[in-house]
């Protein structure tokens, strides 16, 4: 296939995942217990829209719909949109900086360290807010970005890391911070629940706050991921060659590290520990549309917006009034789904 | 315009180990220079001084009369082609988009690639023969395919200066041969730098218009095959007990190892 036909065919694509989100998102504002119309739900909707508000009346519509449409369940479509998009995007930039198919968001330490500074935050049952903030999520966010620290300072030499070293250094504190969150639930079983949900993941907090948290940090480090995709592609051929090519390579590692790092910071603190989205769903793609990064980006952060949003949705509506956590449904659905997916790969190989 | 790649007293040390000591060389385009020396006696490490993957000394190895050292990667990667020792690449790109970033040093920013350099993608390919494989996967390769593709991506950098570390070292016989004939090419007939890093005598004996050898990080004897590879040296730097003979068809000195000293 010449290069020309194949941008064709992959902007079209594009597309039609762009399409297929928004038509998720929709249908996950539709889906949920208490039972509003679809009539209902398009006209709060276009009543929120600044400008437009005015000409659509929400009149004879009961303002606990309004509430369950505009604070429930919009905010955690969009959440779910967001944190699936950046922890998507996470994955399939790590797996090419370290070229290990098994890297994700978590594999430095960054999830475990949110995890125990939201267990510590719970466990010293703080409640203070900051911007708006809930303690616990403050917390997750300097636990994230202090594990980090730690791991990057024990495997820099000189000027240099090592990615191997990154790698078991940020294992060792993975197992370290999770053993401290399982000693912290055991001395605080009251709180035990609220640690596991957390832990788990779950979207249950939801909120414009959040959202207006992470936006920022979202829409900063995917451009930055985004501009850096060729130099990716090279540096995922090996580092040396890469530096032969040109590129600064200890430069983009770092820049790159400290972004993979603040997004999945701001994405874990906001919903706790969703994993399986990371690591999944740039493979999925990977197989699909090949490892360009200048491709395979926009298609991780788009698919992993679009799973994020399927799982949370399926999290509040299979066993009402019970909330599944997130993290156990992206796993169970999506591990046949993958293994599905190697299974055909490895036969067209062979 | 000039090409060459010139080392004066290049020293280099891991920590406290120095590598190499006081090296001086002169690589001079249209030819072929090896480097030889037994496991350990630096040349990779010198390879890697001069590509600038290590970092050297200042004032002591010049890119076409420019210190590298006061060179940005970009400016180094638009002057000399570097082809590594080993390549495995984990993801499944194709030939075509493997040999394409080889023109990375020359596309700006977020610019796609253009009709010119996916001509001179084309054109790589087939210097080396291997237009064929565009569209198969880096991963279904053989090893000589591999190798010849990885050249065509140095070849893509169009680049005067090609730097190669144990080129055909994995490869068969045949394709030791025939990959040595497209470097020597490069260099004969398109005038091109090339230094290389080799382990068989024979090879180096055949193909280099210079072999400089290197023992415990020092050149012990650099010039023409025929005035370096000879038996006392030979023994000398390798340990071994060998004869010399003159190759009937090349006139080129053929090394025979006997045993080890």
């Amino acid at each position: 296939m010449s290069s020309g036909i194949k941008g064709k065919v992959t902007g079209l694509m594009i597309v039609v995942f762009i399409i297929v989100l928004i038509l998720t998102a929709a249908a996950s504002l539709f889906l949920g217990t208490a039972n509003i119309g679809y009539v209902d739900v398009f006209r709060i909707l276009l009543h929120h829209i600044p400008g437009l508000g005015g000409h659509i009346s929400i009149d004879g519509i009961p303002e606990s719909a309004v509430t369950i449409i505009m604070k429930l369940r919009l905010t955690r479509v969009i959440l779910a949109l967001l944190v699936g998009a950046g922890l998507s995007a996470v994955g399939s930039t790590m797996q090419c900086l370290f070229r290990n198919p098994m890297a994700e968001p978590g594999l430095l330490g960054i999830s475990s360290g949110a995890g125990l500074g939201a267990t510590i935050a719970i466990f010293l049952g703080l409640n203070a807010t900051v911007f708006g903030m809930g303690a616990t999520a403050v917390c997750a966010f300097f636990g994230a970005i202090l594990t980090i620290l730690i791991v990057y300072n024990i495997s820099r030499t000189g000027t240099k890391i090592s990615p191997t070293v990154l790698i078991l250094a940020g294992t060792a504190i993975s197992f370290m911070n999770s053993a401290i969150i399982q000693l912290l639930m055991i001395f605080r079983r009251d709180r035990m629940d609220y640690i596991m949900l957390w832990t788990m993941g779950s979207f249950t907090t939801s909120g414009w706050n959040k959202i207006l948290i992470l936006i920022p940090f979202l829409a900063a480090g995917l451009t930055i991921l985004l501009l850096y995709a060729r130099q990716l592609n090279v540096i995922s051929t090996g580092e040396e060659t890469a530096q032969s090519l040109g590129i600064e390579v200890e430069k983009a590692k770092k820049v790159l590290l400290a972004v993979c790092s603040l997004i999945t910071a701001a994405c874990v603190s906001t919903s706790g520990i969703i994993g399986f989205v990371g690591l999944i769903i740039p493979h999925v793609f990977r197989l699909l549309v090949g490892p360009d990064q200048r491709v395979l980006l926009p298609y991780s952060i788009l698919g992993g917006a679009t799973f994020l949003v399927i799982c949370d949705t399926l999290a509040r509506v299979i066993a009402p009034p019970t909330e599944i956590p997130v993290g156990a449904i992206t796993a169970v659905f999506g591990s046949p789904f993958f293994i599905a997916l190697l299974i055909r790969s490895r036969r067209s190989v062979m | 315009m000039e090409q060459s790649v010139k080392i004066e007293n290049l020293s280099f040390s891991y920590g406290d180990r120095e590598v190499l000591k006081k090296i001086c060389a002169d690589f001079k385009p249209g030819m072929v220079c090896g480097l030889l020396g037994p496991n350990g006696s630096g040349k990779t490490t010198l390879l890697k001084n001069i590509a600038a993957i290590l970092k050297p000394q200042k004032n002591a190895v010049y890119i076409n009369c420019r210190d590298i050292t006061g060179m940005t990667p970009l400016e180094i990667a638009k002057e000399m082609a570097l082809v590594p020792q080993s390549t495995h690449i984990d993801f499944d790109f194709t030939v075509e988009e493997i040999v394409m970033m080889g023109r990375t040093p020359h596309i700006k920013g977020f610019a796609g690639e253009s009709s010119e350099d996916r001509e001179i993608v084309q054109q790589a390919l087939e210097t080396v023969r291997v237009s064929h494989l565009k569209d198969r996967s880096i991963k279904s390769l053989s090893g000589g395919e591999l190798q010849r593709v990885v050249i065509a991506r140095a070849l893509a950098q169009k680049t005067r200066i090609i730097l190669l570390d144990e080129p055909v070292s994995q490869l068969d016989i045949h394709h030791q041969l025939s990959i040595m004939e497209t470097i020597t090419g490069l260099a004969h007939e398109q005038n091109f730098t090339i230094v290389t890093v080799l382990h068989d005598l024979n090879l180096a004996a055949e193909y280099c218009d210079s072999i400089y050898l290197l023992k415990d990080g020092q050149i012990v004897c650099g010039g023409p095959p025929k005035e370096v590879l000879t038996f006392e040296m030979i023994e000398s730097v390798y340990d071994i007990v060998c004869l010399v003979y003159e190759n009937p068809v090349s006139k080129k000195p053929h090394i025979i190892p006997v045993h080890s000293k």
